[in-house]
């Protein structure tokens, strides 16, 4: 009988004099690790373009149908984004997303990224879709390696993405280059 | 059956069988980017190679333009195919943007799926790719030069199926490029077929325009609302709720709901061989027009109001109900646009000619000659084509008379093309002919403005005199005398044996009867192209003053549309039932219609879109459109077709067919019909050449195409739908022939048709660049006799001072003392100055230049 009590209250003394595992939550909070998947966010270019080209792919890659997507032809002279189309519509129900990140996976344009915002609670269903205007990131905010960029060696940025439209004009500046045989032609 | 070896398998073949179509039929896969099923064989991508062997030789080549012979040895996976085909695509990446994210096509691209199967997983190239500019071709098309791979598809549609010259493939080297050869907008009707037939997305449509991604809608069979062709039609849609495949975004809003994202084409080899022309591609926005009637209106005290079904139908029914008491059955007329269901006719047939039991029912417009009767109908004792669109691409002589084919029906454009390809003769007749008809026509006749009778008559009196045949009223005319008043020459080269006749049926009453009776006689067949998108069928179901239900004889003819506004204006019309038309701008002679509309007590309009006759309505009841309602339509040929639902009805709009059924179910009783197939159940037992016929859904087979490629997988399923059984009876006529009067006058105004002028093109926003908006069309002398030049504003002065502001377009093909003017008139009243016929006289002055 008094066997098992000390046994038992061995491991409380042990642990009394240890440092507290409890955090005082919200007053104080833990660190999460680097890849944590919760709140997403929309990125930008350095150049304050939105990353987002509305390809379509986050919804299809998405089990539970939480993605909603409309394209939408930039205006040329002042884009939205890079390349021809920008998101007009981007909206992400929460209230249906598990956050399994498979839309940041599929993201051909590092567009999508997830963060460790974690407290997501809303009073209403409604407000838990989010639009593009919540999720989209100021301008100017150093750019989050994606989850599945944890691994990777190469700097966000080093995939194949849309390049700008202005591209054209560096071209010309190649064929400049290029020397006077090819300039002929 | 002759054999040869393909992958190590004895496998029978037809002589002229090509390696690739053997080999798709035995389930063997061989990747193309440049062959196309329905194109000519071009042989320039390189990827269908295989390892033929023949007689001790060994080598790659082209498959698809490789015929079959004895004792072949095809090898279609060994490691140097697979090398050259890996090879090709690496060279076909070169200058291939990886844009894939932001193009159009991504998702049902040829290239990208097969890199995915065959291609490398790296390129070696380290160079710029080049660019090339984009090109304005067209305000539905964006080229992306970039992108394309020249396999030539286009270009072959094009120049060879469309037999248009201003698309082609130029330039040499990396420098290639397909385009527009001139800075003008494409000719051809039919260009939107290159979006689908271009492999990747070099060619893309502005309506699809970065909307969708074909994964995400729902893909409805459907038939094209714009002619009565009947081209057979996929349409892609978003629709929300419980309908929706795809991303839902729950308790969000949703205000693109139920939009029509694109239409694409599909296979029907006895219609539409599988191209589809613009109109029917293109314009889809209609059905979100802002113009549409959401809800059931009554006037009362003179003002519209707001409100339900019930009320509605009970106004509807005590009304008539009152009139038909009072000054009886014969005080209640109907007008139908020919735009709806056979099961929506059907029950508006019924219901005013059963319940109601009035005869002055009509589809066509107020021609005082159509007073007559029908004009086929009198010849062969119904009132259908007896060609069909395959005999057409099938004749050795065809004469097209009076009809302007590219405006009005365009895929008849197209069968007409390879009919002269395959060298048959064909003879045009019309008051002009432009470029569009030089694309087929063998030999031109062009007759007087007023000699289009004149010119069916002595196309009958050769006719006749050839062989042997009397008609009944012609005989003190003689050919001599036809041929000078129409201004005619050399017609004899144009009639043969087994000739088959083309015409609409807008033309003069004489003008048709007189081409079916020369068909009889020459033993040859007559296309009767019907102008209302469903008119064949409303007819069969009995829409009509002088056909009952089936085709059988009314014994008691009712009122034609003309006749019903003539007794409106004497006040013998009481109540007036308008489904889906609008006379006061669909028809010429406006003011002589209003006349006898403002006498009308009561008038029903059911109709989806605002226009000027629900102004003047009591009752205006909101209607389901084309792709709101599902049912069967008949094409011009008698084919019986099926459209399903695309989307919900507008509002709280309700399809035809529902509104007639509550509204007989109100009157006699009977139980109204549940869905739409009752319905159909009901024709096919009480038409009589409906009998038998088995019409939802069609039949379907499948076309041995891989499914690896998306441009062709699109194209692989094949519909089939049953003709209607008519049985021609063919009799004596007699003609009855007074020459017309002339008009005095500057100009004479001729109505005239525009591929973009619809009823439902003007309500489609994504037309407007189109539309010939308030545009006339005079000669270039004419113009410059006048001081105007092409694009000026003017103003046109009717014989009783009525000023029209009109833009004036230089058309080069019509005679010096036309206007050509383009119904509907939605846009301009110039309606007011024709008359019933279609013809007006006006003059031109400039406008004060601000």
């Amino acid at each position: 009988m008094i066997g098992p009590l000390i046994k038992g209250l061995t491991i409380t003394f042990k642990y009394i004099f240890k440092k507290k595992f409890t955090v005082q939550y919200p007053e104080e909070r833990r660190e999460l690790p680097p890849r944590a998947k919760w709140l997403h966010i929309l990125q930008r270019h350095e150049d304050g373009k939105e990353r987002c080209v509305a390809c379509m792919l986050c919804a299809s890659a998405c089990p539970t149908e939480a993605i909603y997507i409309v394209g939408e032809e930039n205006d040329l002279e002042n884009p939205i984004s890079h390349g021809e189309r920008y998101a007009k519509v981007w909206d992400l129900d929460l209230g249906r997303c598990m956050f399994c990140g498979y839309c940041v996976e599929a993201c051909p344009e590092e567009a999508l990224a997830m963060t460790d915002e974690y407290e997501l609670a809303v009073p209403t269903r409604k407000d838990l879709v989010l639009h593009k205007e919540d999720l989209l990131v100021e301008p100017g905010t150093p750019p989050v390696k994606t989850w599945l960029g944890f691994y990777r060696k190469e700097p966000i940025g080093a995939m194949p993405v849309t390049r700008p439209m202005e591209v054209h004009v560096e071209y010309e500046e190649y064929l400049k280059r290029r020397g006077p045989r090819e300039a002929h032609e | 059956m002759p054999k040869f070896t393909l992958n190590g398998r004895e496998v029978e073949f037809k002589q002229g069988e090509t390696i690739l179509q053997v080999a798709w039929r035995e389930g063997v896969r061989i990747p193309v980017f440049c062959y196309h099923p329905h194109l000519p064989v071009f042989a320039g991508c390189r990827m269908c190679l295989v390892e033929v062997e023949l007689r001790g030789r060994k080598g790659l080549l082209p498959s698809c333009a490789t015929q079959v012979s004895e004792g072949m040895v095809v090898n279609t996976e060994t490691e140097e195919v697979r090398k050259a085909r890996r090879d090709q695509i690496e060279f076909l990446l070169l200058n291939h943007p990886l844009e894939c994210p932001v193009c159009d096509a991504g998702g049902e691209c040829d290239l990208q799926n097969l890199t995915f199967i065959y291609g490398p997983s790296e390129s070696r190239y380290q160079f710029e790719k080049t660019e090339k500019e984009m090109v304005f071709a067209h305000p539905y098309l964006q080229l992306y030069p970039n992108r394309c791979i020249l396999c030539n598809r286009c270009v072959s549609f094009y120049q060879e199926i469309s037999a248009n010259d201003d698309w082609g493939l130029f330039g040499r080297g990396h420098d290639m490029r397909v385009g527009p050869y001139r800075d003008k907008i494409l000719e051809s009707e039919f260009s939107g077929n290159m979006i689908e037939v271009c492999p990747l997305g070099a060619i893309t449509g502005r309506d699809y325009r970065f909307k969708s991604r074909p994964w995400e809608h729902r893909v409805i069979n459907s038939i094209s609302p714009h002619d009565s062709i009947g081209v057979n039609v996929k349409v892609y849609a978003r629709i929300g709720g419980k309908y929706s495949r795809g991303a839902v975004v729950s308790g969000g809003t949703r205000t693109d709901n139920h939009e029509i994202l694109r239409v694409n084409m599909r296979p029907n080899y006895d219609v539409n061989d599988p191209w589809i022309d613009d109109r029917t591609r293109f314009i889809h926005s209609f059905v979100n027009s802002t113009d549409r009637i959401t809800q059931p209106l009554v006037k009362k005290e003179g003002e519209f109001k707001e409100s339900d079904w019930e009320e509605v139908y009970d106004t509807v029914v005590d009304k008539l109900k009152k009139i038909k008491d009072t000054y009886g059955a014969d005080a209640v007329a109907a007008l139908a646009g020919g735009r709806g269901s056979n099961e929506s006719a059907y029950l508006f047939s019924k219901f005013v000619k059963e319940i109601v039991g009035s005869r002055n029912i009509d589809i066509r417009p107020p021609r005082e000659d159509f007073t007559l009767g029908d004009p086929v109908f009198d010849v062969l004792d119904g009132s259908f084509s007896t060609a069909t669109l395959r005999d057409l691409a099938d004749a050795k002589n065809i004469v097209v008379f009076g009809t302007e084919i590219k405006e009005t029906h365009p895929v008849v454009g197209l069968k007409l093309v390879s009919a002269r390809k395959r060298g048959a003769r064909i003879h045009y007749f019309g008051k002009w002919a432009g470029k569009a008809e030089r694309r087929w026509a063998t030999r031109i006749y062009i007759y007087n403005i007023y000699g289009e009778e004149e010119a069916a008559l002595a196309i009958l009196k050769h006719a006749s005199e050839t062989h042997g045949v009397p008609i009944p009223g012609l005989e003190n005319l003689s050919l001599q005398d036809l041929l000078e008043k129409s201004g005619l020459s050399g017609i004899e080269e144009a009639i043969s044996e087994n000739t088959v006749f083309v015409f609409d049926d807008n033309l003069p009453y004489l003008v048709q009867k007189a081409l079916a009776r020369a068909s009889v006689i020459l033993n040859g067949k007559f296309l009767l192209l019907r102008n209302a998108p469903n008119g064949q069928g409303f007819i069969d179901m009995g829409v009509s003053p002088v056909i009952g239900k089936g085709g059988m004889r009314e014994a008691v003819p009712g009122k034609s549309t003309y006749e019903i506004f003539e007794a409106a204006k004497k006040g013998e019309i009481k109540a007036l039932l308008i489904y889906n038309v609008d006379p006061l701008t669909e028809f010429p002679a406006r003011d002589e219609i209003l006349d006898g509309v403002k006498n009308i007590d009561f008038i029903v309009v059911l109709d989806s879109f605002w226009n000027e006759i629900t102004g003047y309505a009591d009752v205006v009841i909101p209607l389901a459109l084309h792709y709101e309602e599902e049912g069967s339509y008949t094409n011009t040929e008698g084919r019986v077709q099926w459209a399903d639902r695309v989307i919900q009805p507008y509002g709280m709009s309700k399809e035809a067919w529902r509104v007639f059924s509550d509204l007989i179910e109100r009157c006699t009783g009977e139980k109204a019909y549940k869905s739409v197939v009752e319905v159909t159940e009901e024709i096919v037992k009480n038409i009589e050449p409906y009998r038998g016929i088995k019409v939802p859904p069609g039949e379907s087979f499948e076309e041995p195409y891989p499914d690896e490629i998306p441009s062709l997988k699109n194209i692989k399923v094949v519909y089939r739908y049953p003709l209607a059984r008519y049985i021609a009876s063919p009799k004596e006529v007699t003609f009855e022939y007074s020459s017309m009067e002339k008009r005095e006058g500057r100009y004479v105004l001729v109505q005239s048709h525009h591929l973009y002028k619809t009823v439902y093109t003007l309500r489609s926003e994504s037309a407007a660049p189109l539309i010939p908006y308030r545009v006339v069309e005079m000669h270039p002398d004419a113009l410059k006799s006048e001081g105007l030049k092409d694009g000026d504003s003017a103003v046109l002065i009717g014989p009783r001072n009525q000023e029209y502001e009109v833009v004036v377009r230089s058309n080069g093909s019509i005679p010096e003392n036309v206007i050509r003017v383009f119904a509907p008139y939605l846009d301009y009243g110039l309606n007011s100055l024709l008359d019933f016929k279609g013809f007006g006289r006006a003059s031109v002055a400039q406008t004060v230049r601000r």
